[in-house]
């Protein structure tokens, strides 16, 4: 049976080489399979920017409130508002409490879409500092801002409008990720990055625009 | 020819290992408690069948033969309880990742039950058939 070509010890150092070459030619790059559905979720940018940025995010996460107060106005700034890239929010609720803040979002962004990212600013920033009911931060929010129709807001709540809309957003992150879904989590273009470092997002983006310039 | 076997248990081994590792990381299907299972029973075979076959070192098949046997049992269990649900009394898969969902399939058309029943079966056979021709 001895092969007539290499001797045994080679045979087996090829098939290593092999299966070795064979996994990093599938492991490379853990790209994201799919895409997630956009209608109907709140966006900013221009829609022929080149770098499209969906992040997945739950009002009441902890890291949420740091990703949206500290790290994404600099976004915003830098790379939404200078044509650089499209963003797409998707809300998921899925910690205790956070269900009617993020059915009033979602409310905000069905009824009033125009004022969904400066509602969502001032939310945030109340979660960050308020030491009222978890569950009620919406509600604090809203009576802040001059121009919000409180009522409305209540009426999504209190009718659990939402709740199916936010159960499928939820489905769509896990559909895509799998068990490494989590909040803040930001895919962009293809590749997934958490939303927990300025910096890593920055990399990211730039490494993207990069990669279409280049097309 | 025992070279052979121990060669064919390798590669049988690193396809189960790889494919394995492919589904749960880049296909993103959640390996049940089940799978886990067997997944501790078939991961080292990598590298200690890889280096047995190096080294010409066929006693190695009594030593991995407690680990391939109780990961063909798991498995068998598992296609058991896929294809003839209510023969058995435990469900241990439900709550955990995708056993029984489509999920669980390798293009659509083989289970990852069967498949991982067939890795270890084949690994069996060519474990016996190295025991037997052990003079």
């Amino acid at each position: 049976m001895r092969p007539h070509y290499f001797s045994h010890k080679q045979i087996v150092l090829i098939t290593a080489l092999i299966f070795l070459i064979l996994s990093f030619v599938f492991f490379r790059e853990s790209e994201f399979q799919g895409h997630p559905n956009l209608s109907g979720q709140p966006t900013l940018g221009s829609s022929n920017a080149p770098v499209e940025v969906i992040a997945f995010e739950d009002p009441l996460c902890s890291l949420c409130i740091h990703y949206s107060t500290d790290i994404f106005p600099m976004l915003r700034k830098n790379y939404i508002d200078t044509g650089k890239v499209r963003y797409s929010l998707i809300l998921v609720s899925f910690i205790e409490g956070s269900l009617p803040n993020a059915q009033a979002l979602m409310c905000m962004q069905y009824q009033n879409p125009s004022l969904f990212f400066s509602y969502m600013d001032n939310f945030f920033k109340v979660a960050e500092n308020s030491n009222g009911p978890r569950s009620q931060i919406w509600k604090e929010t809203a009576l802040e801002m001059p121009g919000i129709d409180v009522s409305v807001l209540s009426h999504c709540v209190n009718n659990d409008t939402y709740v199916s809309n936010l159960q499928k957003n939820l489905e769509m992150g896990q559909k895509i990720m799998g068990d490494e879904f989590g909040t803040p989590i930001l895919i962009i273009n293809k590749t997934v990055v958490p939303g927990t470092s300025y910096e890593t997002i920055v990399k990211t983006i730039d490494k993207a625009l990069e990669t279409t310039q280049k097309k | 020819m025992k070279w052979l076997y121990l060669y064919i248990s390798w590669i049988v081994a690193l396809i189960a290992t790889f494919g394995s590792i492919y589904l749960s990381e880049v296909e993103n299907v959640t390996p049940c408690p089940l799978c886990w299972y067997q997944r501790v029973c078939m991961f080292p075979l990598i590298f200690i069948l890889g280096i047995a076959v190096y080294k010409h070192f066929y006693r190695i098949t009594i030593y991995i033969l407690p680990q391939v046997i109780i990961g063909w049992l798991i498995a068998l269990y598992q296609s058991v309880e896929t294809y003839f649900p209510h023969i058995l009394p435990l469900h241990l898969c439900r709550a955990g990742g995708l056993c029984y969902e489509e999920g669980a399939n390798f293009l659509n058309i083989f289970p990852l039950s069967l498949l991982s029943l067939l890795a270890f079966t084949l690994l069996l056979v060519f474990s016996f058939l190295n025991l037997k021709n052990d003079p």
